[in-house]
């Protein structure tokens, strides 16, 4: 039984602490289809098919600059693969439907 | 936030990472990139195109070593916290400490011996995209060693067992199993290593590795480990990238290269997840406080995550789920059991301790399992009246091992929970045992590589263990009184009811 | 004195940097005459695997009895020595595959058939 792309979970799990939980909430602003759970320590986001960061989401709940490489604080492991990571935007999809 | 601020940018990522990392390429004038990259060469794989290979993280120099120091700066701050403030007190209890012991004797030095492996990577694979990929991965494993090293150290000052790491690592009979697990690695060429640890552990395996471990540190109240281990696997999405894009560079270069990708998938896939052994016991049985089940971390990291993710996009390429998958996700639901119970009646001769799980705990995983545990139970019971009769299970001798993962040959048949597997090949006169199936295989595929294993048990026959007698043994493994046997009434546990006790009499702390 | 094994496996193609040919570290001769042989309660989980030790080959099935299996097996306290090795019924293990044999006690080990980490199974009582 093959589940398509756009359906196929992908995610990441971030640590939980305050320096992310902007990051988390702009993430869950910019995937509405996402879930998210926690677990010690961490927390884990997933959503269908893919899931997206956006360097501007992250900034206005921020208050401050962020550079996406920033992400690499933040990040415990992964999900799919990561289709795009440039300055604006981080996006995680799989590659084959 | 300690970092600064970034500062205007003339060029985009994309157009740093090409000027610092692919525009330092030359082709050289005086020698042939035969000469120049000899290794790449006899393994049979056929790359047409190096600069094919993708580095989604775009990482250049400066980005890499700003972000580091951040990570390692936040750890430390941690550490020190946590020692000045008498934190080893405030663990749920001194035996959550056994898992932390092995970490440290298994896997540790891992992380080493990976640095000097991707080093060896960053020298000698012909593209410039994954040679700095795998400089990056090279300084992020030796950051691991140390920072695991240096966490753990302030435990060896209060508890047993952490003093001789390394020199242990090199000669325990269970600590053989993660070591030649990464020997049989470092002996490969480098795309099968790309594939074997790159692939199959850093990115099939390693949330299962790792994960567990740490959210079980956050829970017992171990908060060093948990930071340093979130702090490693904030590299190690790094490195499961490095292990897809090698997977993924290798099948789209040439359709020759996937009979060989196949192979070493199946190889490395049981390979790696015989090590995990150690993990589905540590989670099930050596941690106070649970976090989640093998079963559960298995189900959740493993089978919906690559087999329901991963291999969906691999099959485009022809490539299967690992050979002996269907194995694994029969033992789910009894590796843990028999992997406790093989170091439980061992840990006289082990550098850390094991004891009767609690009613409570036993009902923990009956709740878990309920299909498996019901029947393992019986031996906890019959345990129990043996202890009673002033008993204690350690067995009188040595255990059969097998050829290939080490492990004692404790792995049942999946249909009968008390037979255990037996499996044999005759290679130029001489006989080698397996635990499985997928030992054998890989095996029968290099028989010349495998018979020369380095068994403890073995070696201990021959005389090469320092004594032929069991203390002459534990004296030359660097053992010492009150690092393995029996949990109550150990050193720690002594230790750990005097410091408590002290603290309630005291009204301090 | 071993007798001679027929191999199950050919030996593949090696793929190197360099000539690769090494013995193997557990071969039968760095025992002299002694052997490898594993001992194996099929059916009881309380040793969680078959048992290894290095015995003689021609060590007598009776003396292996009273001197090697009696003493690693009292570990179990359902284990009854006195009920003697007839209580057991004893084969050769090969892999999934078994062979049935009858110990007594001046037959030695090797004549019993077994060879270098070779099984030596048994059920009951």
């Amino acid at each position: 039984m093959t589940v398509s792309a756009e359906d196929r979970p992908v995610g990441v799990d971030i640590q939980e602490n305050e320096q992310n939980r902007p990051v988390i909430e702009a993430i869950e602003a910019d995937n509405p289809k996402a879930t998210v759970r926690y677990l010690p320590g961490m927390v884990r986001i997933q959503s269908p098919g893919e899931l997206v960061i956006n360097r501007e989401t992250v900034e206005e709940r921020l208050g401050r600059e962020w550079e996406t490489h920033e992400f690499q604080l933040a990040i415990i492991s992964y999900f799919g693969h990561i289709k795009e990571w440039d300055d604006d935007q981080i996006r995680i999809a799989w590659d084959r439907p | 936030m300690t970092i600064t601020p970034k500062a205007p940018r003339k060029l985009t990522m994309k157009q740093r990472y090409s000027a610092l990392t692919r525009d330092l390429e030359w082709d050289p004038s005086y020698v042939s990139d035969e000469e120049m990259f000899p290794l790449t060469s006899f393994e049979g794989i056929t790359i047409h195109d190096w600069s094919k290979w993708e580095d989604p993280f775009r990482l250049t120099v400066d980005a890499y070593t700003k972000y580091q120091a951040e990570k390692d700066k936040r750890l430390y701050a941690v550490l020190d916290g946590f020692a000045q403030s008498q934190g080893h007190l405030s663990l749920t209890d001194a035996s959550y400490l056994n898992a932390m012991k092995l970490f440290l004797q298994g896997v540790s030095p891992l992380e080493y011996q990976a640095h000097r492996n991707f080093a060896m990577l960053a020298r000698h694979l012909n593209g410039p995209g994954p040679r700095f990929a795998s400089l990056c991965q090279s300084l992020d494993e030796i950051r691991h060693a140390q920072t695991e090293i240096h966490t753990l150290s302030n435990y060896n000052k209060y508890y047993a067992g952490f003093h001789s790491y390394l020199h242990m690592h090199d000669r325990v009979w269970y600590l053989s199993v993660p070591k030649s697990f990464f020997d049989d690695a470092l002996s490969a060429g480098p795309f099968e290593f790309l594939i074997a640890i790159g692939f199959s552990f850093e990115y099939l395996l390693t949330n299962l590795l790792f994960v567990p471990f740490m959210s079980g540190a956050s829970f017992n109240g171990d908060l060093p480990t948990m930071t340093f281990g979130f702090s490693a696997q904030s590299d190690e999405s790094r490195h499961m990238t490095l292990g897809l894009e090698a997977i993924k560079f290798l099948l789209e270069q040439d359709e020759k290269n996937v009979p060989l990708v196949q192979h070493w998938i199946n190889k490395w896939f049981w390979r790696g997840y015989r090590v995990t052994a150690l993990v589905a016991q540590m989670l099930d049985y050596m941690l106070p406080r649970k976090v989640m089940s093998w079963k559960e971390a298995f189900e959740l990291y493993f089978e919906q995550q690559m087999l329901g993710g991963l291999f969906q996009d691999l099959a485009y390429y022809g490539i299967t789920p690992p050979l002996h998958v269907d194995k694994a996700m029969q033992e789910k639901e009894y590796l843990s059991h028999q992997a406790y119970w093989i170091l439980y009646q061992f840990s006289h001769a082990a550098a850390f301790t094991t004891s009767v799980p609690s009613d409570e705990h036993m009902d923990w995983l009956t709740e878990q399992y309920p299909d498996t545990f019901p029947i393992y139970r019986t031996l906890w019971e019959k345990e129990k009246k043996n202890i009673a009769a002033g008993g204690r299970h350690f067995i009188r001798g040595l255990p059969q091992l097998c050829q290939v993962c080490q492990i004692p040959m404790g792995f049942t048949e999946a249909d009968e929970p008390f037979i255990q597997a037996q499996r044999e090949s005759i290679f130029e006169g001489e006989r080698y045992n397996f635990c499985s199936d997928g030992c054998q295989y890989i095996f029968d595929h290099e028989p010349v590589k495998y018979r020369q294993a380095w068994l403890p048990v073995h070696q201990i026959y021959q005389g090469n263990c320092g004594a032929a007698d069991l203390p002459g043994v534990l004296d030359w493994y660097h053992m010492k009184p009150g690092d393995g046997g029996e949990y109550l009434g150990s050193l720690d546990n002594q230790n750990w009811k005097k410091w408590h006790d002290m603290a309630d009499e005291t009204g301090g702390n | 004195m071993s007798a001679v094994l027929q191999d199950t496996i050919e030996r593949p193609e090696i793929k190197s940097i360099g000539e690769y040919n090494f013995p193997s570290k557990s071969a039968q001769a760095l025992y002299g005459d002694d052997m490898l042989l594993h001992v194996w309660w099929k059916g009881n989980p309380w040793f969680v695997a078959a048992a290894c030790y290095r015995v003689p080959q021609a060590m007598t099935f009776g003396e292996f009895w009273e001197g090697v299996f009696v003493p690693y097996h009292s570990e179990d306290p359902d284990f009854n020595a006195e009920g003697g090795w007839g209580q057991f019924s004893w084969f050769i293990g090969n892999g999934r595959a078994s062979t049935p044999i009858s110990p007594s006690a001046d037959v030695t080990l090797a004549d019993l058939g077994l060879t270098h980490k070779s099984v030596l199974g048994f059920t009951g009582p």
